[in-house]
């Protein structure tokens, strides 16, 4: 007859617990490797957001942290008031969802394209000439934008001018911004998110694709019937991953350096976005406490959108994180 | 017995007579830089201190790789472990932990404004007093007024101090940062050298050039030192230099609060904008943008310093042989027939040396200060060892072009460096050059210039304070927001996006900002008053 786990005494059930950990010594060391990670980057420096609520200094030290002026909602209300409040968040959250909307599908649709390419070297080629972008930092990429760009000298703007075309202020105008960054987001991280929807793809049993073509399926059909049901769970992992991070930019996390870099002083009422608000006044001003308070808010919205869009993966599709 | 304690008293008296006199003339002996008595001459054991440095344009980080360092080091003994900034946001991030290095070397109001604090820097007053008394007669007290804080200490002397001196001397120029505006010498000749001398004519001439030449960019303003026409409609404060306080009747007010200077010049840029005379991408180009754009061939006239304009003619004659390819007008132009330019100097100096709280030995460091404000070391410091990197010419220093600025290391560890000293380089680099304009400028300039100690010395807010938040609102508003107004499709939409700008700017709070400063500057006045009668004493 087992025994009852409760019945047995304390002792023996940590040793049992200690012999059973040890036991799975090595892959106990990655978790644990993971946490400490964790704990170091991530939860320790959580300490520093009660400076959201006081009225730090640095030269305050960490100490500080603890014992500068409580001013309690001081600023997060002067951040609600501040007279670019709506621009910003305007800009962060529809351009945000513009980059969701045309970027997230995008990595899944070329996933698929590269899936069906029956030459296996320009699959290679197209593949990795794809992802290299990712690398390539957002510095280089304003500086081929502004080579291509420019109205003095870029090569668009000259052959315009060649054609007898006016030439066109892509760099600084307001109304151009929006689509130069979601065009410019789809070009760096296309190919490097496409890399984990091949990944899934290649998970797929191939009996499955055998029998539809048996059955006389398209490759259409077999895309829409089989491939994408079979990678839904990866979908939907990554569609709360990028909702979670969404006020950033989304997958690509770009909208800081979009706006630091594409992002001028004409351009600026639409370029504007929270991440960069909190480096320009927080950082740049040595406003500690009022960054503080702009970042928690923007993480507060980020913890909400991926509680709400898991509970609503969970809703729809069964498949969610927790 | 009397006449013995007679003599005796006499002798006494007179041997007290003898020694006061003696020590009175002992007093009065003047203490130059020469003198044998210096505090840094006593000791030149060497040591090495720690030093925070953020001037990251600096070609060497590392002390005792160039001939400056070297020679410091020969003189007095002292060395330094260089940190060099990695970002703007360093400074704060060290001095948050707590870790001080034994000395700070800084530009920027906010590295400046954090280091003149008692729980972080020793004050200079103290340390002269404790370890070096003769150091007293080496400083101009203007220097010392205007390096002193609210708490009566100073905990820097700043470099590059421009006083009443100095703009009351003719020869002296103004910087070579000065903002000019130059045209293209052979599209003018083609024009017929029209004048241009208001900005009406300025209007007319980009005009014609746009219609003789319709590819070209009539002109070309960047956002760093683009800042002339702002000075020509009577800015102040506009550049990069200027601080951001000026004074109107006799009260200082952050120079956006004149409303009328600033309304006209919005609207100037408007209409150059909706004509198309100005080049819409040029308002957020760099330098190095704008040199592109010139080098490209098809500008016709630009905004820069006047530096700027000698180093386009020596890139464009590497190009296409030796020419006076862009000529900068020498004058400022005037608006409905006045003159309305009114540049005053707003700035205490450029960067501060502090001896932090870390620092074991701060005797040491005050020693090094007393030897890099005498002018051998300025010199040094700035032009580098004569006989081997310069030779004196006409009174200016002529650097050898084949010895690079790394080997040298001058305008690196400039610690005291004066403004004079500095710009006579400038004067040097121009009397090589024939084609150079820049001596000429800095010189006609100085014409449009005026100083206000007590303006200089305004302390800029408290980190924390309202007033602190609300200068960082109106710095982050005002670049996007003049450019909204110069950017509107009509005059109409400029008056009201000028009209929001206003109202926008009342609502952060400009009144109290103003109010805040021009207390400070009421209070400068008297200062500056009370120094100069004792000066005159």
């Amino acid at each position: 007859m087992a025994q009852n786990p409760l019945t047995v005494p304390r002792g023996e059930r940590w040793a049992k617990g200690y012999r059973r950990f040890r036991a799975q010594g090595v892959l106990q060391a990655f978790a644990i490797a993971g946490f400490v990670y964790l704990l170091i980057f991530c939860y320790t420096p959580m300490l520093g957001l009660g400076i959201a609520f006081r009225n730090y200094q640095p030269k305050m030290g960490i100490a500080g942290f603890f014992t500068a002026e409580w001013v309690g909602l001081k600023h997060f209300k002067a951040f609600f008031g501040d007279y670019q409040f709506a621009d910003i968040m305007t800009n962060t959250v529809v351009l945000s969802l513009l980059k969701l909307v045309f970027s997230f599908p995008i990595p899944i649709i070329f996933a698929l394209a590269l899936n069906e390419m029956q030459h296996p070297k320009i699959k290679r080629v197209v593949q990795t000439v794809s992802y290299l972008p990712h690398f390539i930092s957002w510095v280089i990429v304003y500086g081929l934008l502004f080579t291509l760009f420019n109205t003095s000298s870029g090569m668009v703007n000259n052959l315009l001018a060649d054609l007898g075309f006016e030439k066109v202020e892509i760099l600084t105008g307001k109304e151009y911004y929006w689509t130069l960054a979601i065009l410019s987001d789809i070009w760096k991280e296309m190919g490097w998110w496409s890399i984990i929807f091949l990944a899934a793809i290649s998970g797929v049993d191939p009996s499955q694709y055998e029998s539809a073509k048996v059955d006389g399926a398209t490759r259409l059909q077999s895309i829409w019937h089989i491939t994408l049901p079979n990678i839904r769970s990866t979908i939907m992992v990554m569609l709360i991953l990028a909702i979670g991070s969404l006020l950033s930019g989304g997958m690509g996390g770009s909208n800081f350096d979009q706006s630091y870099l594409l992002g001028n002083s004409i351009n600026y009422s639409k370029s504007v976005t929270l991440p960069y608000y909190v480096y320009q006044v927080g950082l740049s001003q040595l406003r500690y406490s009022y960054a503080a308070a702009a970042g928690l808010f923007q993480s507060v919205i980020s913890l909400l959108l991926v509680l709400g869009s898991n509970y609503a993966s969970k809703k729809l599709t069964g498949t969610g994180f927790f | 017995m009397k006449k013995t304690w007679m003599r005796l008293l006499t002798t006494m008296l007179a041997t007290v007579l003898l020694l006061s006199v003696g020590a009175a003339a002992w007093a009065e002996e003047p203490v130059t830089f020469d003198s044998e008595n210096l505090t840094w001459k006593q000791n030149k054991e060497p040591v090495t201190f720690s030093l925070f440095f953020n001037m990251n344009w600096s070609p060497v980080d590392v002390w005792g790789t160039d001939a400056v360092s070297q020679q410091v080091t020969a003189d007095t003994g002292v060395s330094f472990d260089v940190i060099m900034a990695q970002d703007n946001n360093h400074l704060a991030n060290i001095i948050s932990t707590g870790d001080y290095p034994d000395a700070v070397f800084v530009y920027g109001t906010s590295n400046l404004q954090m280091m003149e604090d008692p729980d972080i820097s020793y004050a200079w007053n103290d340390l002269i007093d404790q370890y070096a008394p003769e150091m007293w007669d080496l400083i101009d007290p203007s220097d010392i007024a205007l390096a002193t804080k609210e708490d009566g200490n100073f905990y820097t002397l700043y470099t590059h101090v421009r006083n009443q001196e100095y703009w009351d001397d003719d020869t002296q120029g103004v910087s070579y940062g000065e903002n000019v505006l130059a045209f293209n010498s052979a599209m003018m000749e083609e024009l017929g050298n029209p004048e241009i001398n208001s900005t009406e004519d300025f209007y007319n001439v980009l005009a014609q050039a746009k219609e003789k030449w319709p590819d070209c960019i009539p002109y070309l303003q960047p956002k760093d030192n683009g800042n002339y026409l702002a000075f020509t409609f009577g800015m102040n404060g506009a550049g990069f230099a200027q601080g951001d306080t000026t004074v109107e009747d006799g009260q200082a007010i952050h120079y956006l609060y004149d409303r009328e200077a600033v309304e006209n010049y919005l609207k100037f840029m408007n209409e150059l904008q909706l004509a198309g005379l100005v080049s819409q991408e040029g308002l957020t180009y760099d330098f190095d943008q704008e040199k592109a754009a010139i080098l490209g061939g098809n500008v016709f006239c630009f905004a820069s310093q006047a530096y700027d304009v000698d180093q386009i003619n020596t890139a464009l004659a590497d190009i296409e042989g030796d020419g006076r390819y862009y000529t900068a007008i020498d004058h400022h132009l005037t608006v409905d027939g006045e003159l309305r330019v009114n540049m005053i100097n707003g700035v205490a100096g450029f960067a501060g040396f502090y001896i932090t709280k870390s620092c074991e030995d701060p005797g040491r460091l005050i020693a090094l200060m007393e030897y890099m404000r005498s002018p051998y070391a300025d010199r040094l410091t700035q032009w580098g060892v004569e006989g081997v990197h310069y030779e004196m010419v006409d009174g200016y220093p002529v650097q050898d072009p084949d010895i690079s600025w790394k080997e040298r290391g001058d305008n690196i560890w400039y610690f005291q460096a004066t403004f004079a000293v500095e710009n006579a380089k400038a004067m040097g680099t121009a009397i090589t050059n024939p084609l150079s304009q820049v001596a000429d400028l800095v010189l006609k300039y100085k014409q449009y210039w005026s100083n206000d100690t007590a303006l200089t010395m305004i302390d800029p807010a408290p980190t924390g304070s309202e007033e602190a938040d609300i200068k960082a609102s109106i710095d982050a508003m005002r670049e996007a927001a003049m450019m909204e107004c110069i950017m509107a499709d009509s005059a109409e939409a400029c008056q009201a996006r000028i009209d929001a700008l206003y109202e926008t700017l009342e609502g952060i709070g400009i009144q109290q900002y103003n109010e805040y400063v021009n207390t400070q500057y009421q209070q400068n006045l008297q200062i500056v008053a009370e120094t100069a009668a004792k000066q005159a004493e």
